[in-house]
Parts: structure tokens; sequence; C-alpha cells
């Protein structure tokens, strides 16, 4: 794969990711119909969630999958392409995702249930604040792998393959190291 | 008996020792490959870092990733600024 293929690679790897929380922040108040429609919505939210976590952990795969098949001779421009253009902006759109998540659990945090009120409603915001810390998560934890590819690519950093297994050749292995 | 690979980088970072710092990394690997947990090497996981090292001897230290239980790849060796720029780079 040359760069330019694994730049169409990429791209499209990025415009599948899912990018927006899609859970309607609303003030449940206890009264059926909204708990109702608050609960439901809260679910596919920890549906959507769920989902997004295995959507993540497949683009990062199909990024590594991409760079295993670039040439040698073209992993450099691939990891400078990658590391200035296409990280910054995914960055700044993870980043935009992170701001819109806690701005949702604030929201939610600031919701204080009356007396009469305080179970029913507790029990919907626990379960939603509990669904967006595990988005927030998903999210770091893809912006942080995502981040140290292009250090796990680069030529000088992957493993060259010269496995010592044998203590009887250590004096050896250690003399190819320094001769080459 | 623990496996080693080694990276570029960590060929660089030897090439720029003097002979007698080679040697004394020589010994200091040749010790962990069968003695990981021999108190000389002081051999640690870095805190916050993804990164463990070995001592080769006051100011050195080599720096590796654990594949697995018994296999290691040296990442690099140097002081302990080298090693702290490595936890930056890898952060």
């Amino acid at each position: 794969m040359g760069l330019m293929a694994f730049r169409q690679e990429f791209a499209g790897v990025i415009a599948e990711l899912p990018t927006s929380p899609q859970f309607a922040v609303q003030s449940p108040t206890y009264t059926p119909d909204v708990m109702i429609e608050f609960n439901a919505a809260v679910q596919r939210y920890e549906r959507q969630v769920s989902v997004w976590q295995k959507s993540f952990l497949a683009a990062l795969e199909k990024i590594r999958a991409a760079f295993d098949q670039i040439p040698d001779d073209q992993i450099e421009p691939a990891i400078s392409y990658f590391a200035e253009d296409a990280l910054p902006e995914v960055f700044r759109n993870l980043d935009d995702r992170l701001v819109d998540l806690r701005s949702a659990q604030t929201r939610l945090q600031e919701i204080s249930p009356s007396a009469h009120e305080s179970e029913v409603v507790s029990t919907g915001l626990a379960r939603a604040l509990a669904a967006i810390e595990k988005h927030t998560e998903i999210l770091q934890h893809f912006k942080e792998s995502v981040g140290l590819i292009p250090e796990e690519y680069h030529p000088d950093n992957r493993p060259v393959g010269d496995v010592l297994s044998s203590i009887e050749d250590f004096d050896n292995w250690f003399d190819r190291i320094l001769k080459h | 008996m623990i496996q080693l690979d080694y990276t570029n980088r960590f060929k660089k970072s030897l090439s720029k020792l003097s002979n007698d710092q080679r040697q004394l990394v020589r010994e200091a690997l040749r010790l962990f490959v069968m003695h990981p947990q021999h108190t000389e090497l002081d051999f640690k996981r870095r805190t916050g870092s993804k990164y463990y090292t070995i001592r080769a001897d006051i100011r050195l230290r080599v720096a590796m990733s654990k594949i697995d239980e018994e296999y290691y790849l040296l990442e690099l060796v140097g002081n302990h600024d080298d090693v702290n720029s490595l936890d930056r780079q890898g952060r």
C-alpha cells in the first residue's frame, strides 16, 4: 500500500468513526411519561456506547493494518502525514466530543430531585451518568491509543527481529548490536 | 531465560556510549537475561510509564518494553534524562 492508498484508507476509517453523542440530555422530572422517555433514551444511549466501543477498537485495528501494509520506504512519509496532518484533526474532533460529554455530565449533575421524586429520578440520572462516563473513557482510550501509533510504527522503534534466545549466544548477539 | 530483542533507537543510543559503558551494559544485560530480579539490576517498571528499566551503573539505565513475561524489547540506554525523554515521546 502506497502513501496515497494509506491516506484514502485512513480517511475511510475516520469517516466511519462515531463522533457525536446522540444522547439528548433533558431534565427528568417525576412524571411517568417523562421518566419513561428519559429511561428509554438512556437505554438507547447505552446501546450506542457499546456499539461505538467496538467501532473504535475496529478503527484502531484498521489503522494498524493500513500501516502494516506500507512498504518500508514509505513508512516515514506515512507517519509524517499521520502525525502532522491527520491526527490533529482527529484530536480536535475527539476533544469536541469530550467537551460535549462534560457539558452533558454537568447538566445532569446539577439536577437535584426534590424529596418526593428523589428515588426514581436519581436512579435514572445515575444510569445516564454511568453511560456518559463509559463513553468518555472510550474516547480517551482511543485518543491515547491512536496518538501512540506514530511512535509504534516509527522504524527506529520497531523490533529489529534479532532475538536473543540462548545465553550461549549472548556475546555474539551483543556484538551484532554494536556492529550494525 | 529472558528473551531480548532491540530497536534501532537502542542501537543508536548504545553506539553513543564509551567502550567502558558498553561493557557495563553488556554485563547488566547478561545478568538480566539469567536473573532479572537480581538486586544489582534494580529491575522495575517506571512509575506511570509503559517502560521498565535496569541499572547498568549508578547513572546508566537500560529502558525496555515488556512484550510478555519472558520477552522484552530493548528501547534505549542512557541517563535519567534520556529515559525521561522516552516517557515524554511515548505519552
